[in-house]
């Protein structure tokens, strides 16, 4: 099939044909189906816990080496017939279609991850409908208070300015009266002891800071902070007025999902409420284990730490029950189809990652191919001296932005300099070697004048105010990747008219 | 009588006297003259039966004579093309770093011409052929190139320049020809077919699925014959084409030069470099002598010096031949390896050379009388 399509492409359009796009771009969408596939594998959620799918890393290692050796044998193939090289008969626009068609292959060679991501995420969202995993996250977010759910940080009491260290006052610990304390640094070796207070108060009854009322609900992202806030409070007046009603239903919805998912519990809804119901303070309330074997779900929840800094506070004994539940394996797996709800398929940014990695690459081979093996070598021993000489210059000044300058210049010579070889149309001389440095560093003028000015106007503000950025800065600082997505456009517009020049410049006469 | 009809009739002639391969090629001109696919389809067929029944030398002659004869009524209403002035070479001079200097040169180029550029090696021949075709730029001097060209790319496009190394080319050959063809706008209908006759025509159907490192140079070269033929260039730029080839692959190219050079309807310039200058001179309407740079026209130099130069060789030895010609005026006899020089004065010509040779019994091996050639130059 590829032969027949490639023998009419050469009959035909003889530039498709050269530039193997038909078969490669066959095989880009080949790869990306490949990798949804891979990626919908890597996708599958086992919630019992027992089945571990994890072949993210070894996809993209698989996928990297398939691209490697699919561009070497598409270039092998494309380098062998030459038409600039040879002067055939060209259109003005030849040049910019052909390396149209180079970038749309690097750019499908180089976005197999993609379609792994999209697969995976597809696949992590089809377990349940938005609607269901919201009620089901939303169950285990606050059948957390009941297990083992984090306290929520206390009011600041009062504030102790002190020369001590950071060591000195964590030395000085059990002395801090027993209270939650955070030490902020300030300038001037001046340190300060926030000291927090030990109750809340709720409805205008007060709560030991470690009692039930004052532990906090788990976070879904698929939840947002809002219904967080109203969840919290809800749980808080069950609690409060003693809805016991509430609590049960709660933990029966909650065992429901245990069980239908094969997770491991010795709770009833009976021990469950009888351990941990201790109205009307709270505070005698037994600890489940969020886990059967602390392992099996290895996961850096910010709760764990708390729930260490219950242990190395030592303010009061820890009081674990002979009960658990498997909660931290339902979190993790519920934590995975929240973020595939809430996480984008693909970010803009990365997107235009790849844009940018596939038109480096593809001019890489533009240049390659428009000048010759022998300049474009000599193009990169002159980019890696430039930059070895502007990096000695950068560090010897010791100011990164003369770097940026060096390069700046010397990309607007460069530009320049060949400008002037076209106009003139008598010789070539360098401008084999300075055509490949201009294809592949033109796009970048406009980044380092942003950066350059960015620079200026922080380096302005920091001359009377040491924090806060100047609101220029903070705008330039802000409009980073609108201004990478018009210089992407720019880019493609200016080697519309570059090619045409290219095309031209090929003319003139080598000596 | 047209050039046309001057051709068809000299291969009226090939045909009367069975010289079928002859005829075949100039079948295949006509049919690329036509510029009609139809033309195209039918030597094509006819090519293709040739294949299976090379011996059947009757059917072989009446086929020919039927497709010679329906090209002559399609191309008799052509218009034939008239040899104008392509490129216009003036005070053209080339310095390399000051040890070599080209010039200064000029030249006045007629499509259906052939120029043969000769002089020994390092003179400049290739640095001229390389200035015509664009790749270098004159010191000083200009060229200029009577067709219509849009920029220096349009330009070089329609220059094609053949170096004694040819460039490597990858895939097959038929494959690089169907591209070129592709590349200069032939229709995907036209393709194959164009490509099959060219192929053809240069004696290259055999080899068709050959790749580069297969073919010996003298069909690497005719590969580049075969694919400038399909560029239609306004000229062909060739550097040693005789360099690689035997005797008689040279006495062809040189004839496949001649016809493709003088086509009736889309005639080429083409200038050759070549160390053959006897063959150079058989087949070049003008020839340009280098001489460590310098030009040296053949007709202008004739009208300065009219002497009459004889290149023989001898079993003689040098004196035992001064004495000989001691009955006739002679200026000088020089011996260039086995060769011998005469140079007579004006007056003197190859008979009364030949009647010398005679009265003194000289045993002669071979005789040229150069006083017409550049060979001439070479003499010190």
């Amino acid at each position: 099939m590829f032969k027949n399509i490639q023998k009419n492409l050469l009959l035909k359009y003889p530039l498709l044909w050269n530039t193997k796009f038909v078969p490669m771009l066959l095989i880009g969408f080949i790869i990306h189906i490949l990798f949804f596939g891979l990626g919908y594998i890597d996708g599958t959620i086992d919630f019992s816990n027992k089945i571990f799918v994890d072949i993210e890393v070894t996809a993209v290692l698989f996928g990297v080496l398939l691209v490697i050796i699919i561009t070497i044998l598409w270039l092998v193939n494309y380098f062998k017939n030459n038409s600039l090289k040879s002067y055939y008969s060209k259109s003005k626009n030849a040049l910019f279609y052909e390396w149209v068609q180079i970038f749309i292959i690097c750019l499908l060679l180089s976005t197999f991850y993609i379609p792994f991501n999209f697969g995976k995420q597809l696949h992590q969202r089809s377990y349940f409908s938005l609607e269901e995993t919201k009620n089901r996250c939303e169950t285990i977010s606050l059948a957390d208070i009941f297990i083992d759910g984090h306290f929520a940080e206390t009011e600041i009491d009062s504030v102790l300015k002190t020369n001590l260290t950071q060591e000195e006052i964590d030395s000085l610990g059990p002395n801090l009266n027993e209270r939650f304390y955070e030490v902020n640094n300030g300038t001037n070796d001046t340190n300060y002891i926030k000291f927090h207070k030990n109750h809340v108060v709720f409805n205008q009854k007060k709560y030991d800071d470690e009692s039930l009322l004052n532990r906090e609900i788990y976070e879904f992202s698929v939840i947002s902070n809002e219904q967080d806030s109203v969840n919290n409070l809800k749980v808080k007046n069950w609690l409060h007025s003693n809805n016991q009603e509430e609590i049960k239903q709660l933990m029966t919805n909650y065992l429901e999902l245990i069980h239908e998912h094969n997770l491991l519990t010795n709770l009833s809804v009976k021990s469950w409420f009888e351990s941990t119901y201790k109205a009307p303070n709270f505070i005698s309330f037994l600890y489940i284990f969020p886990y059967l074997d602390k392992t099996e779900a290895e996961y850096d929840y910010n709760y764990n730490t708390t729930y260490e800094k219950a242990f190395s506070n030592n303010k009061k004994a820890v009081k674990y029950s002979k009960y658990y539940v498997q909660q931290d394996v339902l979190k993790k797996k519920y934590n995975i189809v929240s973020n595939a709800y809430t996480n984008s398929f693909i970010e803009f940014e990365a997107l235009l990652a790849f844009f940018y990695g596939a038109l480096v690459f593809s001019l890489l081979i533009f240049s390659f191919k428009v000048t010759s093996g022998k300049s474009w070598l000599i193009a990169i021993v002159v980019t890696g001296v430039l930059n070895i000489i502007y990096g000695i210059f950068a560090a010897v000044s010791g100011s990164g932005e003369i770097y940026s300058y060096l390069m700046l210049f010397t990309l607007i010579g460069i530009l320049f300099y060949f400008i002037s070889i076209c106009l003139k149309k008598r010789k070539k001389e360098y401008s084999r070697i300075t055509l490949n440095l201009l294809l592949w560093s033109f796009f970048m003028i406009i980044p380092i004048i942003y950066f350059l000015i960015q620079e200026y106007y922080q380096a302005k503000k920091y001359s009377y105010e040491y924090i806060h950025n100047s609101p220029e800065y903070n705008w330039l600082r802000d409009h980073v990747v609108h201004m990478f997505t018009i210089n992407f456009i720019i880019a493609v517009v200016a080697l519309f008219f570059l090619s045409k020049m290219i095309r031209n410049w090929k003319g003139i006469a080598e000596d | 009588m047209t050039e046309f009809e001057k051709q068809y009739n000299e291969v009226k002639v090939l045909l009367e006297f069975n010289d079928f391969n002859q005829t075949i090629k100039r079948v295949i001109d006509f049919t690329l003259d036509t510029e009609n696919i139809d033309f195209y389809k039918k030597t094509n067929d006819f090519l293709n039966w040739y294949d299976l029944n090379e011996t059947r030398t009757e059917e072989k002659k009446e086929k020919l004579t039927v497709l010679l004869n329906e090209l002559y009524s399609f191309l008799s209403f052509k218009e034939c093309h008239n040899h104008k002035t392509i490129i216009l070479v003036k005070n053209l001079v080339k310095e390399y770093n000051s040890s070599f200097k080209l010039g200064p040169i000029d030249l006045d180029i007629k499509t259906g011409e052939i120029i043969g550029l000769v002089g020994e090696n390092g003179n400049g021949k290739t640095t001229l052929l390389r200035s015509l075709c664009g790749e270098l730029h004159p010191s000083s001097g200009n060229i200029t190139y009577h067709f219509q060209h849009d920029g220096l790319y349009d330009l070089r496009s329609k220059l094609v320049y053949i170096p004694q190394r040819t460039d490597t080319w990858r895939g097959s050959m038929y494959e690089n020809l169907e591209f070129t063809a592709s590349c200069y706008g032939y229709s995907p209908e036209e393709n194959n077919l164009v490509v099959d006759l060219v192929i053809t025509r240069l004696g290259l159907r055999k080899f068709r699925n050959h790749f580069w490192n297969n073919l010996s140079s003298g069909y690497k070269m005719r590969f580049e014959l075969a694919r400038m033929l399909l560029r239609k260039p306004k000229i062909l730029l060739i550097d040693e084409p005789l360099a690689n080839l035997d005797i008689l692959a040279q006495q062809t190219i040189l004839d496949d030069f001649r016809n493709i050079a003088n086509s009736a309807f889309r005639p080429i310039a083409i200038v050759l470099s070549s160390q053959q200058l006897y063959e150079v001179e058989k087949t070049s309407n003008q020839v340009v002598f280098l001489k460590q740079g310098s030009q040296k026209n053949l007709n202008t130099e004739n009208d300065v010096t009219k002497h009459c130069i004889i290149e023989f060789e001898s079993e003689l030895n040098l004196s035992e031949l001064k004495q000989a010609f001691s009955s006739i005026e002679i200026i000088s006899l020089e011996q260039n390896g086995g060769t011998f020089i005469a140079t007579f004065p004006e007056g003197i010509e190859m008979n009364d050379f030949l009647k010398v040779v005679i009265n003194q019994s000289i045993s002669i091996s071979y005789l040229r009388n150069i006083s017409n050639s550049t060979r001439r130059f070479f003499v010190n």
